[in-house]
């Protein structure tokens, strides 16, 4: 466990101390949150703020809460237990429900593996790369680079490539919105009953808080040693991460809602199909450049995923499993390990390939899927977090863990409205 | 992996969940647990049960403990009690027990013949040979279809056992399970196989465990082996791992680690983790390694060890030899003595490697024995001019003087190597003076 996100590439430590510190303190969380806003984040973000410009903000303030009770939740189940969470999902629930969970994790996780590939073909769109080339082409070299390669470096490149992130709250600012609007929507919920609402608001919810992330939060608390003595740095770490990550998030649909929204015909609000659509939202701070500067941006953030989900999935998985793993092995040795991480990748290629696929719809379907699967897994995550044998003192008490079935319950409803109302949405006159 | 096949076994995870039956043939409720007595060091390898867990009653269930001595029957289609009479009170943990079921299956073990951390679908018991009627915990059960069988509905799991026999278990006297994963009784596991195995594979271990098993593993063994097991984790890790211990288990460790080893990992550290650890330590131990933090880690200053043998220049062979073998200390290797022209810290003159001290005559003094030409290195030199030297002069150790010309410490050759690898081929380098 110590070594595996380290082996994984995601233990980035650098050689100065501040650096390091820094990745002591605010490390884990942040890494996790921020990863919200990969390219499916921000198509999911760009599409709210180009439908139905402010009016789904409150939403966002909503569920940061959730997002920091979840977050809260893997870190405290890391350093009590100093297990993954595929491992004490394992331990705690035997076989049949660890495979439950599993393949919950293997859908989401496959699902936001093809969306990164989505993101590296719109990449290369914007920047006028046949797409025929550059997916099969990226997907090799990912592959070739976890395998063979060294994934720890690149990725701190893919990574400052993502930063183009921070453009969006410029850009927010520059596309100089209504500030009292954007907070009087930020506390005054606008709620509407159309099947449309509801996906982007389960979409919203899946990408916000994906799976992933969860995994992820757990695993790095656990192999950076943090213990329960050290549980307040954790906290620490998970508030800033999920309070920085939802801001971004409210950046992006600010400057979607000031730059798209607003000069939709009639202010009506219009449906964002491409990337180059999306990328009207960085108009304010690039002009002419915007498309290059989102090309560049969700090229090293779907990149960085590209590789890092896979990875982590598998490893996850075999961990659960008990199959061998690791990417210090050989084919032969673990022959199930290559095979998830290689049927991974190359799935994740191939569907994104398929022509005509509506992207952006396909990136906010994915996002919704993670929605119906998050709940499935709070239910476990929760379960865990309240059992005073495994946690001790650090169990949930009676308000955090009412706190965090609240959540689980509401996120679940959502979900199952959702898949009504897009599968008999018409019958019941709300499509 | 030594395969241990008895006669007929039983797969725990199998036999959980059958009707308990008693005496005269009345249902009485479920198996819910197998009992084992952890025994102490040096008895039995393998744990021999000593009664079971019985769920019984409709929605208010409670588990009750049966004595073997009660059990008349045990197979995999049920177990039939000696008596119809039962200790009603709730099942309560005792120390020293070990249940099969929730303590061990799902969890991750060591497989000491195989070195490596695996994960338990599935515990096999095996009658006892010894005691009539008795059964203990023979091994743990490690094949694909162990779990899958666990995964299917039961009318499928003979299918799964045809498709996917069980044929990977690894014999319980070379399992090492974690007393960390039993919450709330006190288990003797003093890890003796553990403590035999090579620091270099104890550490591949501790690099998939947690941090609970990590601190049971480190505290079964004595510091100096801690020490070593932490020396040969990779560098991304020991502070992760050090940490994570109590300070003063931590303090221990670092009193018992190279040098120049501990002194990087402490520069890795906050400054005030790494002065809580200083704090536990040895004071003298703390104040060498204080010395040597005070040095940037990329310059040879950063590098060096302060575990070298020096000796005055006036000495006779047979006088430093004879110091050598009352010394209560020594460097793990010395490939050189360095001389200086007083004790304690005059300034180096020369150097006398052990081969020429054993071959000298026994009066021959060591100002006469020694070279003069030392190559020696600065304390601010960069680590990349030193690994520069290394490759130059193609030494397996260097002096680092002062500007007086005094000894401050040694740089050995792989230290100087890790300079010029990239990162990641570290841990693939054998260690050549550890």
């Amino acid at each position: 466990m110590w070594a595996r996100l380290a082996r994984l590439g995601q233990g980035a430590r650098g050689r100065s101390r501040s650096w390091r510190l820094y990745l002591t303190a605010l490390g884990p969380g942040l890494i996790a949150a921020t990863a919200g806003n990969d390219v499916g984040g921000i198509a999911t973000y760009a599409s709210v703020g180009a439908r139905y410009g402010y009016d789904l903000i409150w939403m966002m303030v909503v569920t940061a809460f959730a997002l920091v009770a979840v977050q809260e939740q893997c870190a405290r189940l890391g350093a009590v237990t100093g297990k993954g969470l595929s491992d004490l999902i394992r331990e705690q629930f035997g076989p049949r429900w660890s495979v439950v969970a599993m393949t919950g994790f293997l859908i989401a996780n496959g699902g936001v593996t093809v969306t990164e590939f989505v993101g590296i073909a719109a990449a290369a769109d914007l920047f006028g790369v046949p797409r025929f080339l550059a997916v099969p082409a990226m997907a090799a070299l990912v592959w070739w680079l976890i395998v063979y390669g060294d994934y720890r470096r690149v990725e701190r490149l893919f990574l400052a490539f993502a930063l183009v992130s921070l453009a969006y709250p410029i850009s927010a600012v520059l596309g100089n919105p209504d500030w009292g609007e954007v907070l009087q929507h930020a506390v005054v919920p606008t709620v509407r009953m159309d099947a449309g609402y509801i996906l982007l608001f389960v979409a919203t919810v899946g990408t916000t808080i994906s799976p992933y992330m969860q995994m992820y939060q757990q695993d790095a608390v656990v192999e950076k040693g943090v213990t329960a003595e050290d549980l307040r740095y954790a906290r620490a770490d998970v508030l800033a991460g999920c309070v920085f990550s939802i801001l971004v998030a409210i950046c992006i649909i600010v400057a979607t809602a000031a730059t798209i929204f607003a000069s939709s015909p009639g202010g009506m609000g219009v449906e964002i199909a491409t990337a180059e659509d999306a990328a009207r939202a960085l108009a304010p701070i690039a002009g002419p450049y915007a498309s290059y500067l989102f090309g560049v941006g969700i090229f090293g953030a779907s990149m960085l995923a590209a590789g890092v989900l896979p990875l982590a999935t598998a490893a996850s998985v075999c961990e659960a499993f008990g199959f061998e793993r690791g990417v210090e092995l050989t084919f032969s040795e673990a022959p199930i390990f290559y095979g998830l991480l290689t049927v991974l990748i190359a799935a994740g290629a191939m569907i994104a390939l398929v022509p005509g696929i509506p992207v952006i719809r396909l990136l906010i379907v994915v996002q919704a899927v993670n929605g119906i699967i998050l709940p499935v897994l709070l239910v476990f995550i929760t379960r865990m977090a309240g059992n005073r044998q495994l946690m001790g003192r650090h169990a949930n008490g009676a308000v955090h863990g009412a706190l965090a079935w609240v959540v689980t319950v509401v996120i679940g409803s959502l979900a199952i409205l959702m898949l009504v109302t897009s599968l008999f949405g018409p019958w019941l006159g709300i499509g | 992996m030594s395969l241990v096949t008895p006669v007929h076994v039983l797969n725990v995870a199998q036999t959980v969940g059958a009707p308990v039956h008693g005496r005269a043939g009345e249902y009485i409720g479920r198996l819910h647990d197998v009992v084992a007595r952890v025994l102490e060091a040096g008895d039995e390898l393998f744990p021999p049960l000593t009664g079971l867990v019985i769920r019984m009653g409709g929605l208010r269930t409670h588990s009750v403990f049966v004595p073997w001595m009660s059990v008349r029957e045990f197979g995999p289609t049920g177990v039939t009690l000696a008596s119809s009479r039962l200790d009603l009170r709730p099942f309560t943990r005792r120390d020293g027990e070990l249940l099969v079921g929730g303590d061990v299956l799902d969890k991750q073990v060591v497989d000491v013949d195989g070195r490596r951390v695996v994960r338990v679908n599935d515990v096999q018991l095996a009658p006892d040979p010894r005691v009539p009627g008795g059964w203990r915990v023979a091994a743990a059960d490690i094949s694909v279809g162990s779990f899958l069988a666990r995964v299917v509905p039961r009318w499928m799991v003979p299918s799964v056992r045809n498709r996917f026999p069980a044929n990977v278990v690894i014999s319980w006297d070379q399992v090492e399970f974690f007393a960390s994963d039993v919450p709330g009784v006190k288990l003797r596991v003093d890890h003796t196989n553990l403590a035999r195995m090579h620091p270099a594979d104890l550490a591949e271990l501790i690099a998939e465990l947690g941090y609970r098993q990590t601190q049971e593993v480190l505290a079964a063994l004595d510091d100096e082996r801690a020490a070593d097991v932490v020396e040969w984790l990779p560098s991304e890790v020991q502070a992760a791992v050090l940490t994570s211990l109590d300070d003063e288990k931590a303090g221990d460790i670092l009193d018992e680690m190279e040098k120049d080893v501990a002194a990087d990992i402490l520069a890795d550290l906050p400054r005030e983790e790494a002065r809580d650890l200083l704090d536990a330590m040895e004071p003298d131990e703390a104040a060498d390694l204080s010395r040597l933090l005070a040095h940037a880690p990329n310059t040879a200053g950063g590098l060096m060890s302060t575990e070298y043998l020096s000796v005055g220049s006036t000495l006779t062979v047979a006088e430093t030899i004879k110091r050598l073998r009352e010394a209560d200390w020594l460097p793990d290797e010395m490939p050189y003595l360095y001389v200086l022209e007083s004790e304690p810290d005059g300034r180096l003159v020369g150097t006398v490697t052990l081969r020429d001290l054993v071959l000298a005559e026994p009066d021959t003094r060591l100002d006469s024995l020694m070279v003069r030409e030392v190559i020696t290195l600065t304390v601010d030199m960069s680590a990349d001019d030193v690994a520069d030297e290394f490759t130059h002069y193609d030494l397996v150790a260097m002096p680092v003087v002062d500007d007086d010309g005094r000894l401050l410490g040694i740089v050995t050759v792989d230290d100087a190597i890790d300079v010029l690898l990239p990162n990641e081929w570290r841990p693939r380098i054998p260690r050549i003076f550890h």
